[in-house]
């Protein structure tokens, strides 16, 4: 389109011949100027093109120097090493195109003198090829390579004996065949493109350098790891969104296999175990269930004789009662059979004394008889006495025999015989005596047949009695038997309970042998189980190139240089645009006549215009090619060269054009300089000829508002009147000139801010805010007892000045949606965290304490989060949960981001206590570190030392590498300032070339002359640095903020000295341009003041 | 009288190239002090080149040229610049005003930089300007703008006054103001007065006239009696 418009133009109707060949002879006549304009361009777009090439380039560079070496692009741990059958099944996964496993080992290398550590790893054949530096390959068993570093920083050499020692409790003979190696050579690994040859837990924890040798040499029965490549990814570059993408979708695939190849490693190492723990938990199970089954069955019979001798108990309590209620009847039969009795006897006595009574009325009869006796005479009377005493003879002897009727009977007989003399005696008295009443004798009768029926009644009583007695006896015989029966029965129910307790406490001891077998059975399964569960699957990892420090290292300098790229060349390019835009309005101004004579010759607008758009556009476009074929060469070259100082192994330097940018950059050139030709044209044009032709009305004098301030006017010299007044009169040039000195300062404190930012991190970080020297990583096994019996060892040691425990981790910190990885660090007295780690605001110094009110975190983060003290953030526990936490203060910063809180705080948002897993420790002499870390991972529990002379030198040169950034800055700002000026002061010389003419005319000496001109441009310069400052003040927080990495946080501060340092190199780069200048003042021809105003 | 200017035998040559183009070939004549004199000649005979040499704005390629009784074609680029500053005053046709600078500035531009110098407002004064001392040249009509021109030329105090065509941009009577004014500079303050035209009718006015033609002295006149510039037509 263009072409075919330009042939247009300059074959066609638009472009005569005549103006073509105009067009010719003006560039040749001003060349100054085109050349300007067109060096200008090529400045612009050569810095533009080649800084924005720069991170694709080094980028691609990197991409090719690993496709060169058939570097991996993923690499593959497993926490028990790769078998070939792992391998194997790595090489199936789609997307793969070569697998090959590496055994490695560190070491410790004693023979030399100084103790080194080395990373031995088996030579690979397809993958990560190495590059011979000096020597031959390994060709005998027993010899090696080494790093081509190692002959710089030790004394081993070709030909030297390596002496290797193990740096851990396993034997070297575990895992290498021999311990000394010859060393053939030197080389180079696509592994390491930088000086590090990062950490391990052998020795003193850093590698000094690797060592290839035969995979033969090594013994051990798994690789360590294995690299994959990929063809696929080798189309693609590296770190390129279509390379990550098929990374991920290579990884997933691998991640598929993994579970299976677990298994499978799984079923290798624990099989057999399993198996007989299977037995084993069979056996148990069946013993177990035996045993129950025993167990039940005992304890049923207990239960049935248990019931037996309950029902036995029962039935012999039932016989207690019985026996009881026996003997209260027995009792009760006793007392009615003694009453009885009683009555008996109470009976017995009144028949007694009634019987007596009865014979003393029957005796006093018997008298009356007897003295009727003698009435009746003698005889009668005491014959029928004697048969009456005869009667009560025989009644008294048909009494039971008892000693009363004895009596009584003997007492009768002496009576009759009494009787029997009174007979004979009555029968004489008889006759002396009435005869008594008969009455009496049958009352005497009737009361004594009324005895007779008592005494009768008396006897049956008796017989009762006497059965009453024999039953009784009866019924204690019988009780007594019952008794006896019933005691028979306790004796052996408790003969049976006692019985009962024997059997069941043999059977309990028996229960208890049972159990003990069954529980050791089951102890030795479940040991066996733990010693299976501790067997942990084994974790494998897949990484890619991005884990692999140095390509990470040279990635994220790729993206500092394209992240300045964004700001820098843009600012240049802007300069070099409006430079070239003011140079082509003046030119157009200067052709006013000419466009008037054109015009008023009847020239078409198009026709005229052309000549200066064609001029521009000529001198833009070779500008920009050139600037493209010169910048997108040149600086990357130096950028990626001057960065190989870093990553010395970075072979290849790809430069190739990118049209892309060189394209953005000529276009917008092109834009600027063609329509600021076509503008002025247009502006011009639009006048009519007449009024072109006429000479330009002068410029009006005008008075400046300084004027107006008489009293300082007042007193300023003619000649300071004059270059302010000629100040403001041409503003363009003032703006130009300002804006681009002011671009130059602004680089050159950018440059030096960064340098000033970046050393602040490491000067402040190092030296004022981190003040132990190391910390010791302790194993995750490490509880509460080891950790303190470690402090206590570690306290104990005498080069270590102060130390504490902390639990520090990685977390995710989440407020306002945003969220930061962050360290969290909870120390276990955080008094001495306080003295090892400087707590302070950045802007006061006030010291900020860690209390349990809250946490303290850093600078960044609470920006990043936008956090400030007394608000809350949410702190991850683990993947699904998160806690809320206060902010109590935010402290001062730079490297990677903290949250800092107290154990008491720790257990009040997590519920649990914090499990310390680090040590943080300082020295009494920083130069102690390396046989102190030495003696800590000799230590229980120390997993590995982190030094902080380390941390700091890595950031150091990390950020060191900035410095040759900051050195293409300066060289750049030098240039622009030199063009910028060059360019202005040629104008201005160009533009007032009769005024200066005039001047010399008058008289005035070079140096005046040149003054005159210089002071303006010296105020000019001085404005230029006023607002370089400024905006250089701005750049450079805006530069920070871009440069800056997520972990780090630059100093915002750009030092004193470096606006001094700025000051001064723009003055020296404005000195110089004028310098250069005084020549063309010099040349001024006074015959130009002659000449009448164009 | 004493010879204040003399030329002798002075040449210049300009070399483009292969082409040696001579200017001013052997060309000698004197002038006096306080003598009004008018250099005449049409275009291209080589005045300028001779204005540039007394001027010591260039320098001659043989020959003498002694202003003053000093040699100045001996002079250095610094010796001439020099000379410029404290012996001679110029007036250029198009006034050569700095633009920037008020009438008053433009006459201190001057006095700046020369020692023995005149007030510079007195002198604006002299040429009728007073009222105008403040005005920027854009303010100012050609006379006047010519007249400020001068009178930063006298206000140098030189000693000899060149003027390269000073009414060649002004008006008929404006251009005859300013030769009074001169005139009357030359009269007054008994100033040598250089005026190089090729207006042969400003030569009536002059004490001597030279006539140039291909850069040699064609002819040399004394007018007796000059008119004044009132007098003068064209």
């Amino acid at each position: 389109m263009k072409t075919r418009f330009r042939r247009k133009l300059w074959n066609g109707k638009t472009m005569k011949k005549s103006l073509r060949k105009e067009l010719g002879r003006e560039i040749r006549k001003s060349l100054n100027r085109y050349l300007s304009i067109l060096f200008i361009v090529m400045l612009g777009v050569a810095f533009f093109t080649g800084v924005r090439a720069s991170e694709p380039d080094m980028r691609l560079s990197m991409d090719m120097m690993a496709d060169a070496a058939d570097f991996m692009d993923i690499r593959v741990l497993c926490s028990y090493g790769l078998t070939e059958g792992d391998l194997e099944a790595l090489s199936e996964v789609p997307g793969v195109s070569a697998v090959e496993g590496e055994y490695s080992v560190d070491v410790l290398e004693g023979a030399h003198e100084k103790q080194s550590v080395l990373h031995v790893a088996s030579l690979t054949k397809d993958l990560n090829r190495i590059t011979l530096v000096e020597g031959r390959l390994p060709e005998k068993p027993g010899e090696c390579l080494v790093d081509s570093q190692l002959p710089l920083v030790t004394e081993i050499s070709i030909g030297s004996d390596l002496h290797f020692q193990s740096g851990t409790k396993d034997p070297l003979s575990d895992s290498l065949k021999r311990s000394v190696y010859t060393v053939v050579g030197t080389c180079t690994s696509p592994y390491y493109l930088d000086f590090e040859r990062g950490s391990t837990a052998v020795g003193n924890g850093a590698v000094t350098g690797f060592v290839f040798v035969e995979p033969e040499e090594f013994c051990l029965s798994v690789h360590t790891q294995a690299y994959l490549r990929s063809d696929d990814l080798r189309e693609l570059l590296y770190t390129s969104k279509a390379y990550d993408d098929r990374l991920s979708e290579i990884t997933d695939a691998i991640d598929q296999i993994i579970t299976g190849r677990i298994e499978v490693r799984m079923e290798e190492l624990l099989g057999d175990t399993k198996r007989e723990l299977e037995q084993g938990k069979q056996d148990y199970a069946k013993a177990r269930e035996e045993a129950d089954e025993k167990f039940a069955e005992a304890e049923e019979a207990f239960a049935e004789a248990e019931k037996k001798l309950e029902d036995g108990l029962s039935e012999l309590q039932k016989g207690r009662k019985k026996i009881e209620d026996a003997r209260t009847k027995i009792t009760e039969n006793e007392a009615a059979l003694r009453e009885a009795k009683d009555s008996l006897a109470a009976e017995e006595a009144e028949i007694a004394a009634l019987e007596a009574s009865i014979s003393w009325r029957e005796q006093n009869y018997q008298a009356q008889r007897r003295a009727w006796a003698a009435a009746k005479t003698a005889y009668d009377t005491k014959k029928r006495e004697v048969r009456a005493k005869e009667l009560e003879i025989r009644i008294t002897e048909g009494l039971p025999e008892s000693e009363a009727r004895t009596a009584a009977l003997s007492e009768l007989r002496e009576e009759l015989d009494t009787l029997n003399r009174e007979l004979s005696q009555a029968e004489t008295e008889l006759s002396w005596h009435p005869k008594p009443d008969s009455s009496a004798q049958t009352a005497l009768i009737s009361e004594r047949v009324g005895l007779s029926v008592r005494q009768a009644q008396l006897t049956k009583t008796r017989e009762k009695i006497a059965e009453g007695e024999q039953a009784l006896r009866e019924g204690k015989i019988e009780y007594r038997s019952g008794l006896q029966e019933f005691r028979r029965g306790g004796k052996n129910f408790r003969r049976q309970s006692l019985r009962l307790k024997a059997a069941e406490r043999e059977f309990e001891t028996e229960r208890i042998d049972a159990e003990e077998k069954l529980s050791e059975a089951l102890l030795k399964i479940e040991d066996g189980e733990a010693e299976i569960a501790e067997v942990k699957d084994p974790e494998w990892y897949v990484l890619g190139r991005d884990t692999v420090s140095s390509y990470t290292a040279l990635d994220s300098d790729a993206g500092r240089i394209g992240a300045l790229g964004k700001v820098f060349p843009v600012i240049f390019f802007l300069v070099a645009a409006l430079v070239s835009l003011a140079t082509m309005t003046r030119m157009v101004e200067e052709k006013r006549t000419e466009i008037g004579t054109m015009l008023a010759l009847g020239y078409r607008t198009s026709q005229v215009a052309a000549k200066y758009v064609f001029y521009a556009l000529s001198a833009t476009l070779t500008g920009s090619v050139l600037g493209i074929l010169v910048g997108e060469k040149t600086l990357p070259y130096v950028i990626i060269k001057t960065y190989r100082i870093l990553y010395t192994n970075l072979q290849v330097i790809a430069i190739p054009y990118r049209l892309s940018y060189g394209i953005a950059a000529t276009v917008a050139a092109v834009v600027c300089t063609v329509g600021a030709a076509l503008f002025s044209c247009i502006r011009s044009i639009k006048k009519t000829p007449a009024s072109l032709m006429r000479p330009a009305a002068p410029k009006l004098g005008r008075r400046i508002f300084l004027e107006r301030i008489t009293f300082i006017w007042k007193h300023l010299r003619f000649s300071q009147k004059s270059t302010l007044r000629n100040l403001f009169r041409y503003k363009k040039r003032l703006f130009m000139t300002v804006f681009g000195i002011g671009a130059c300062m602004a680089l050159l404190i950018v440059g030096f801010g960064l340098r000033d930012s970046i050393f602040v991190v490491i000067d402040k970080q190092f030296g004022d805010l981190w003040r132990y020297d190391g910390t010791a990583a302790l194993s995750e096994d490490a509880d509460d007892g080891a950790v303190s019996s470690l402090m206590r060892e570690i306290r104990d040691m005498e080069e270590i000045s102060a130390a504490f425990p902390a639990l520090a981790k990685q977390t995710d910190a989440t407020a306002s949606r945003v969220t930061k990885e962050v360290n969290l660090v909870v120390p276990e007295d955080p008094e001495i965290f306080m003295e090892l780690f400087s707590l302070r605001d950045r802007k006061s110094g006030a010291a900020r304490t860690l209390t349990n009110e809250g946490v303290l975190i850093t600078e960044k983060l609470a920006r990043q989060l936008s956090l400030s003290a007394g608000d809350t953030f949410r702190l991850k526990e683990d993947e699904f949960t998160s806690r809320n936490v206060t902010v109590a203060g935010i402290v001062e910063n730079y490297v990677y981001q903290y949250v800092y809180m107290t154990p008491d705080y720790y257990v009040k948002t997590f519920g649990r206590e914090a499990q310390e897993n680090v040590v943080f420790f300082r020295l009494r002499d920083e130069s102690l570190i390396d046989p102190v870390s030495e003696q800590l991972l000799k230590k229980k529990n120390v997993l590995g030392i982190a030094k902080m002379g380390s941390s700091k030198d890595l950031i150091r040169d990390m950020l060191q590498s900035l410095d040759l950034v900051i050195l293409v800055l300066i060289i750049s700002a030098g240039l622009l300032a030199f063009v910028v000026l060059y360019n202005l002061n040629n104008i201005n010389i160009t533009e007032r070339v009769r005024e200066l003419a005039t001047l010399r005319v008058l008289g005035y000496y070079d140096g005046e002359l040149a003054a005159y001109v210089y002071r303006e441009n010296i105020l000019l310069t001085f404005f230029g640095i006023a607002v370089g400052i400024l905006l250089g003040h701005w750049l450079h927080a805006f530069t920070i903020q871009t440069v800056e990495v997520d972990a780090i946080m630059f100093g915002r501060v750009v030092h004193l000295k470096s606006y001094g340092m700025s000051i001064l190199l723009t003055l020296g780069f404005a000195f110089f341009v004028n310098f250069i200048m005084f020549f063309r003042l010099r040349k001024i021809d006074m015959v130009e003041s002659l000449k009448s105003v164009e | 009288m004493s010879e204040f200017v003399e030329l002798r035998s002075v040449s210049k040559i300009y070399r483009m190239g292969e082409v040696k183009i001579t200017a001013v070939d052997r060309m000698a004549f004197t002038i006096k002090k306080g003598q009004f004199v008018v250099i005449v000649g049409p275009s291209g005979a080589g005045k300028t080149t001779v204005l540039n040499i007394l001027g010591g704005m260039d320098t001659a390629s043989s020959g003498h040229v002694f202003v003053d009784g000093a040699d100045i074609s001996a002079f250095d680029s610094r010796g001439l610049a020099k000379y410029r500053r404290e012996d001679i005053g110029f007036v250029f046709q198009f006034y050569n005003l700095v633009q920037n600078l008020t009438a008053l500035e433009n006459v201190e531009l001057a006095v700046e930089i020369c020692r023995d110098h005149l007030d510079a407002r007195k002198v604006l004064s002299d040429v009728g300007l007073a009222d105008r001392a403040d005005n920027f040249p854009a303010q100012l009509s050609g006379g006047e703008q010519q007249r400020v021109s001068i009178a930063r030329a006298l206000a140098k105090n030189p000693k000899l006054l060149l003027c390269d065509e000073p009414t060649g941009a002004l008006d008929y009577e404006t251009g005859k103001s300013i030769l009074a004014l001169l005139h009357k500079t030359c009269r007054e303050h008994g100033m040598t007065v250089i005026v190089i035209t090729h207006n042969s009718a400003i030569a009536d006015m002059a004490d001597k006239v030279i006539h140039i033609r291909n850069g040699q002295v064609a002819r040399e006149e004394l007018n007796e009696n000059p008119l004044p510039a009132e007098a003068l037509e064209w």
